[in-house]
């Protein structure tokens, strides 16, 4: 066991591959939490939903091991499965539309400052909330995960080009929507 | 370094020049300073927002994997080859009691020979040794100065091709010869012939010998007259 906790992520998918249960339990530990908050954000903070993804996305990595190549990264290939799940759950949903208005109506984004203490991290929370998803996943993936500028290239499965506009385009909304709350800003 | 990863490590007074001059070549020192701020608050944000997983969230795909390492398993199942599985098959003995009890009627109640005759007769070559020769002498009574005459006949000695009679494999109860064999019989006549004892001819209905006395006969006659 103390052998399989030292193992590289590639390695204990290969030892998955042959059916084992431990080596998938530790890649369970090491991806859930993160896979979970990937999957929350991009379901606008649905955390039933996204507890249900999570299971479609071990579902897939466990019954079609095979399509994993050993000689890739896991977490892109993990991360692909998860971005793919959500994908088909906004498709089957028609969620582009549907899911914008289930989330929380954004509080006001007019330069009205208000004098609370975690205003600036609530209208942070909106923005994102406002980013679409195509923006959403590259943001996340690049700031929360660290993947860089290929692998995301990888997961999305578009063109390197397409990622960096995509994550420019974010980062630029994101600064321009968080201006007017630049004072409260506490780094 | 990409100017995403400095947006993501670096603020912009923390940048080298040569880094600053490349910033400052895509956007001003504000709007970098404005991205830089939303990436942190993003980051710290996400820090501190954590999410309980699920104690049973894996059942599903613990499951999942369960099933699949059965039925991998399964298909692991070495393949016996044919010959060893019949050896590991053992015959109950009532069963083999049956079959043997069953072939044992079978054989007393069908005939040996009964069934459809061979298309393709067996070829039988039979080589015949001489054995000895029988010499028949008769003792002739004459004079003491009798001559004796003794005439040569050449033989046919024509190679007779014996050909090969076929055997008959199938049944012969109540049925005649084969032609091959008649025919075999009608070319091979003489030797037939010497054989078969109803067609075979006494030695004084022979007219070739009787000839062959007249001539001696005459002879010891003319012989007796002119002596």
């Amino acid at each position: 066991m103390k052998k399989i906790n030292f193992s590289s992520d590639e390695q204990l998918m290969q030892l998955v591959q042959r059916g084992s249960e431990p080596a998938f339990n530790v890649l369970y530990e090491r991806y859930s939490q993160r896979l979970l908050f990937f999957l929350y954000k991009m379901l606008h903070q649905d955390e039933a939903k996204a507890q249900d993804l999570l299971q479609d996305v071990f579902l897939k990595v466990v019954e079609a091991p095979e399509k994993f190549d050993v000689q890739q990264p896991f977490k892109t290939w993990v991360f692909t499965v998860a971005a793919n799940c959500c994908r088909n759950y906004f498709r089957a949903q028609k969620t582009a539309r549907l899911a914008n208005e289930k989330i929380i109506q954004p509080k006001s984004i007019e330069p009205v400052i208000p004098i609370q203490e975690r205003v600036f991290e609530e209208q942070l929370q909106v923005a994102l909330e406002h980013l679409s998803p195509v923006y959403k996943e590259v943001f996340l993936l690049k700031y929360k995960e660290g993947l860089r500028l290929k692998e995301i290239a990888t997961v999305l499965d578009c063109p390197l080009g397409t990622v960096k506009s995509r994550l420019h385009g974010a980062t630029k909304k994101l600064a321009e929507q968080l201006a007017p709350y630049k004072a409260y800003f506490n780094h | 370094m990409d100017l995403h990863d400095l947006l993501a490590e670096k603020d912009f007074e923390e940048l080298t020049a040569i880094e600053q001059q490349q910033v400052l070549l895509w956007c001003t020192q504000e709007v970098y300073q404005a991205q830089r701020q939303a990436i942190v608050a993003s980051q710290t944000l996400w820090e501190a927002e954590l999410i309980d997983l699920k104690p049973a969230a894996p059942n599903r795909a613990l499951q999942a994997l369960k099933e699949k390492r059965l039925l991998l398993e399964k298909e692991k199942v070495v393949v016996v080859p044919w010959w060893q599985q019949l050896a590991r098959y053992s015959i109950p003995v009532w069963k083999l009691a049956a079959a043997a009890l069953l072939l044992f009627c079978w054989r007393q109640a069908v005939p040996q020979n009964v069934g459809l005759p061979n298309s393709n007769p067996i070829v039988l070559t039979d080589t015949v040794y001489l054995e000895r020769y029988h010499t028949q002498i008769e003792q002739v009574l004459q004079p003491a100065d009798t001559i004796i005459k003794v005439v040569y006949k050449t033989i046919d000695t024509v190679a007779r091709v014996v050909q090969p009679v076929f055997a008959y494999t199938g049944s012969v109860y109540g049925e005649e010869y084969p032609e091959e064999i008649i025919a075999a019989r009608t070319v091979s006549s003489d030797l037939w012939e010497t054989l078969d004892n109803n067609k075979g001819r006494s030695l004084h209905q022979d007219t070739f010998l009787q000839e062959v006395r007249e001539q001696v006969v005459s002879n010891t006659m003319f012989t007796n007259s002119t002596w």
